[in-house]
């Protein structure tokens, strides 16, 4: 469709929409406005307060995020099946919420914890260890954020706009709003991100109906594979691709129990039921999810090529501007301008409210266990709110100076990295066997294995003759490093996670025999099954210091 | 819910949802040091936590590969492994569901 009328109207009515959906981020500061912002609880977690629909929204919102939607279809468009795994992964991901992840939410509610690392300080009674998974949750949050960037930039590219500044305008208006509302400014643009993400799915079913349905597109793209076929590519996985996409489901799966962002969302909940209905509602965003990925089917169908794609010469162009592309090419201008608009949306809520998860991380691991132990409230937020910009900064720098290649390595080698926070945060909550030097040293091992064998993988070119990258090139690891003879290869978080496991288990066994003394646990059973009509009584303050912490923000009834 | 929602969980039942066989002390052995929940026992019925292993359904599911991994039957001109994906979106708002209203406390 193209055209100047068209593309004009592309423009305007997506800067005309995501700059009102920022608006309503500044009204967050006035919507169920708190008696006073100015303490963590309420800056950070939304005076855990949120009911079922504004969770669900800020959860489908932190979680489903630009990035997926614009990194799935394309990697649909590149290797086939292989990127359909974030759909079985976000399939399963409920369920574990709703058996797992209610125990957080009510260790949290009664003691007050805004972060994972705090329960685990208060679980295995070791400030280092805390401030270890701080350390590694907001180094594995701060790419994140910059590849939400990288998909709004993708946006702009799409648009034929040039520049780093209008991705500068668009973060520092959220930031801005952020640094205000906290929480309830990501929590309110969702539920526009929404909105506008429900007008994109309906027009891009009614695209595809009208060019042929998905018996075509399905077509097109077996043709396409089969004409050029890579190792790892195709409409259905290769015999030995089936290893890799399961680790790589749990993985996925397993990391979201631990990545600071979701958690925040959960701990923002206002009752166990809301986390509970929540996790029987989010599958709904996995239907979006399946038929964005699909997308990328059918705009091998379409012919679309990325920006930047030169076929004679052999460059693939940028893969992010798949998504984009496509609805550049098949929408009309106007429609196009709605996605765009839901694709920015839906960067900036994730970059607000990651960039929230990393500042409580900061505040409440190292800030208050080292630098002031005695913080009050309102110190405590001041701090992660000047944090919060100081991340969204930092993920900025990160595209400015670095190359965008850089970032998209970053994030591949976060979601390693957060795994390795699995046996504090996440199996901590069920038992407080292991012992805190264990989990140490097994975090630190985890990272480390997980590093290189990251380090290890090259990248092949399009066509999958000579090795483009050395390193970082994929977070499937051939099995034949350990010497097997098989062609099959396991996501590499899942490899470091096991290690980190048999490093814990066996450290714990050692310890434990040799009676070193292990930290005291401050959580008791019955916290972790405190709903929201529990007093919030055993406040780690308390239990530490015996020292009553006043007016701590949540709303106890 | 909260108090009776203790109780539960220091009788340890068969679920695994809340804890209950896995953090209740038979596996890991935390319970007799921090299984104070059993203390705080009010009486009244609660609903069976073995409806949590219904969960294990819409795990399982999408794991499959060796089962979903080909083309036919098609829908809609949908290969089966991209159907059968979507399929299993809706079994687990079904199966969650179902495990919800199961177990959910009075209120």
């Amino acid at each position: 469709m193209g055209g100047l009328a068209s593309s004009g109207a592309e423009f305007w009515v997506f800067t005309i929409l995501l700059a009102g959906t920022i608006l309503l981020g500044f009204a967050a500061a006035q919507w169920r406005r708190p008696h006073s912002i100015h303490s963590l609880e309420e800056w950070g977690v939304g005076g855990r307060a949120f009911g079922n629909w504004v969770t669900w929204f800020l959860l489908g919102g932190s979680t489903f995020t630009a990035y997926t939607f614009v990194a799935v279809p394309a990697l649909v468009y590149g290797v086939g099946a292989m990127g359909f795994f974030a759909i079985p992964f976000s399939i399963i991901t409920p369920p574990l919420v709703f058996l797992v992840s209610t125990r957080i939410w009510s260790v949290s509610h009664r003691h007050g914890f805004v972060t994972g690392a705090e329960f685990a300080r208060a679980r295995f009674g070791s400030r280092g260890l805390a401030a270890l998974l701080a350390i590694t949750g907001i180094v594995a949050t701060m790419p994140y954020i910059a590849v939400q960037l990288l998909s709004l930039q993708a946006v702009f590219k799409t648009m034929g706009i040039s520049g780093e500044w209008p991705l500068a305008v668009a973060l520092g208006l959220v930031a801005f709003s952020t640094f205000r509302s906290g929480l309830r400014a990501p929590a309110l643009l969702s539920i526009a991100k929404d909105v506008l993400l429900i007008w994109v799915i309906i027009a891009a079913l009614l695209v595809v109906a009208m060019s042929g349905g998905w018996g075509a597109a399905f077509h097109s793209a077996a043709l396409r594979f089969a004409h050029s076929p890579g190792p790892g590519t195709g409409l259905l996985l290769g015999s030995s691709d089936q290893l890799s996409y399961l680790t790589l489901v749990v993985g996925s799966a397993l990391s979201i129990l631990v990545y600071p962002h979701a958690l925040t969302g959960i701990l923002a909940a206002k009752d166990l039921a809301t986390v509970r209905r929540n996790a029987a509602a989010l599958p709904v965003y996995c239907l979006a999810l399946g038929l964005m990925g699909m997308l990328g089917v059918f705009a091998i169908s379409m012919g679309i090529l990325p920006v930047g794609a030169n076929l004679a010469k052999g460059q693939i162009g940028d893969l992010n501007t798949v998504t984009p592309q496509l609805f550049h090419v098949t929408f009309p201008g106007w429609c196009s301008g709605i996605a765009f608009a839901a694709i920015g949306v839906a960067a900036l809520v994730p970059a607000a409210v990651m960039s929230i998860s990393a500042a409580n991380l900061f505040t409440r691991s190292i800030y208050r266990e080292y630098l002031h132990p005695r913080a009050t409230p309102a110190q405590e937020a001041r701090v992660s709110r000047y944090t919060s910009l100081a991340v969204k900064l930092g993920a900025v720098v990160c595209i400015f100076l670095l190359s965008p290649q850089f970032s998209v390595d970053l994030q591949l080698i976060g979601g390693v990295i957060v795994l390795q926070m699995i046996p504090a945060v996440c199996i901590g909550l069920l038992t407080p066997w292991f012992h805190r030097w264990a989990l140490t040293a097994g975090l630190l091992v985890g990272l480390v294995v997980g590093m290189v064998q990251l380090y290890q993988i090259p990248q092949l070119s399009p066509g999958g003759r000579s090795i483009a990258r050395a390193h970082f090139g994929g977070s499937s690891w051939p099995l034949t490093h350990l010497g097997l003879h098989t062609s099959a290869s396991v996501y590499v978080g899942m490899l470091a996670l096991a290690v980190n496991l048999v490093v814990v288990v066996v450290g714990t066994a050692v310890l434990r025999g040799l009676r070193v003394p292990a930290g005291t646990d401050a959580t008791k059973q019955a916290d972790y099954e405190a709903d929201v009509d529990d007093p919030m009584i055993n406040r780690l303050d308390n239990l530490l210091d015996g020292e009553s912490l006043q007016g701590a923000g949540a709303h106890v009834r | 819910v909260g108090y009776d929602d203790i109780g539960r969980n220091g009788r340890g039942d068969d679920g695994f949802g809340n804890g209950d066989g896995f953090g209740d002390g038979r596996g890991f052995g935390n319970g007799d040091r921090f299984g104070d929940g059993g203390t705080r026992l009010l009486p009244g019925r609660r609903p069976s936590q073995a409806w949590n292993w219904l969960l294990a359904i819409p795990i399982i599911a999408p794991l499959l590969t060796p089962l979903y991994n080909r083309v036919d039957p098609q829908l809609w001109g949908m290969p089966f492994f991209y159907w059968y994906q979507l399929g299993c979106a809706l079994l687990a708002v079904a199966v969650i569901t179902a495990v919800y209203r199961m177990t959910r406390g009075r209120s």
